[in-house]
């Protein structure tokens, strides 16, 4: 039991409470001072192998739908017109990446996260990677069974198809950074795609566009996928940790 | 936010979580440390080598323990090492250094009285005293950070008391 006299005569003697800017000198101090915690080296290989697990059978299964639509149209439609729907279509390649690149961005998710050894924004480059690898290889597959079927220019859709494709792709990264929903992000580069289906649809457009010169063309996949890199390097930034948490209006602080 | 999180975040190197047992718990282990030795820049000194220790010696710690009683035991420990350089040579001499809780001249020197009466007790029984009455710690939770046997605490506080009504004896009466 405490003794109360003796507690109320203690209590005589108080120390001054610390100001905070003493609290924030302590606090420079030790951040300063500490000592940053090692996580074991895990491999770019051994990252991205673990990542592929993580993807939704729905990317596959939209991707393989992708491919055979595609081949079947140049199957059945003539040799323009199946490059014209290639290059409307492959934005719908972006729209399926945005739920697989994203879904470890989430704020539900983020008490998770910190806790693993792999950052969030290693996550978010492996599954870049993994989607934009993969998505080219459905490209290359889908003009290679076309051109079989149909006597299309397969260079003049590869290029045409890597325009749209990366275009998409910077228009998703880019909504990734202002819109915090998967749905308002893929919204996005579905107007996008909407647009270049209107455009491809109209002849006298398209005529032209079937009708610029490679090298302009080549020039435009070359400003595009840099373009989408300086994306990815603005975006990436915005992946760390705190910065989702912050963004996402997830109360861990 | 609960502190089993807080823990859980800044030992996965959460700086924002770091910052925030700093921010709670700071006063506490300051006012611990002025009353300990006495003095209050060897105290602000001692609390940012307390939190220092503390996030170097995080990854090691076991959740078993309270954070509450972990930081105050590296307070124990860090003071004991800075009364083993300085012999607590400096104690007497930064009385002026404390402000005290009222300005009234009756009152300053019930309390530097109150002071130099904690002061006076054996560095255990002080421990134990300030533990018990100036942060309101259960038995338990005193043998925790002063890793000795509740008994040992019992004790302690027992003769602590006994001295401070002692040299007390006046202010009580009042």
């Amino acid at each position: 039991m405490i003794d109360k006299q003796l507690k109320e005569t203690l209590l005589l003697y108080q120390v001054e409470k610390p100001g905070s800017e003493q609290i924030e000198k302590a606090k420079q101090i030790v951040l300063k001072n500490e000592r940053p915690i090692k996580a074991p080296y895990i491999s770019a290989k051994r990252v991205v192998s673990s990542q592929i697990q993580t993807v939704s059978n729905w990317f596959w299964l939209f991707s393989l739908m992708f491919v055979f639509a595609v081949v079947y149209l140049s199957f059945k439609i003539n040799n323009q017109l199946t490059t014209l729907f290639l290059c409307g279509a492959t934005p719908l390649l972006s729209i399926a990446s945005v739920p697989v690149v994203l879904s470890n961005i989430d704020a539900s998710r983020m008490e998770l996260e910190g806790t693993c050894l792999i950052k969030p924004q290693t996550v978010f480059s492996a599954k870049m990677l993994i989607c934009g690898c993969f998505d080219l290889i459905v490209i290359i597959i889908t003009l290679l069974f076309s051109s079989q079927l149909s006597e299309i220019n397969i260079v003049r859709s590869a290029v045409l198809g890597l325009i749209s494709f990366t275009a998409s792709s910077f228009l998703c990264l880019g909504a990734s950074l202002i819109f915090k929903t998967q749905v308002a992000i893929s919204l996005v580069s579905a107007l996008y795609a909407v647009v270049v289906a209107c455009f491809v649809s109209m002849n006298f457009l398209s005529e032209k566009l079937l009708e610029i010169k490679m090298p302009f063309l080549v020039l435009a996949v070359v400003i595009n996928s840099a373009m989408v890199y300086a994306m990815y390097s603005v975006a990436i930034k915005n992946y760390s940790f705190e910065k989702v948490a912050k963004r996402f209006g997830n109360k861990i602080f | 936010m609960k502190e089993k999180e807080l823990i859980y975040r800044a030992k996965c190197g959460n700086k924002d979580a770091l910052e925030a047992i700093i921010e709670k718990y700071y006063s506490d282990i300051y006012s611990f440390l002025c009353r300990r030795i006495g003095d209050k820049s060897y105290a602000e000194d001692l609390t940012q080598d307390v939190f220092l220790k503390f996030s170097v010696s995080l990854p090691q710690y076991k959740e078993q323990n309270k954070l509450k009683s972990y930081l105050f035991a590296i307070a124990v420990n860090s003071s004991n090492d800075y009364f083993r350089r300085n012999k607590e040579e400096l104690v007497e001499n930064n009385f002026d250094n404390v402000s005290y809780k009222t300005q009234f001249e009756k009152e300053l020197e019930k309390a530097q009285a109150v002071k130099n009466a904690v002061m006076s007790l054996s560095p255990k029984q002080r421990d134990v005293v300030i533990l018990r009455y100036y942060h309101d710690m259960k038995i338990k939770e005193i043998a925790e950070v002063l890793s000795i046997p509740q008994a040992t605490v019992k004790t302690q506080l027992y003769r602590g008391e006994k001295n401070l009504k002692n040299l007390l004896k006046g202010e009580l009466e009042d």
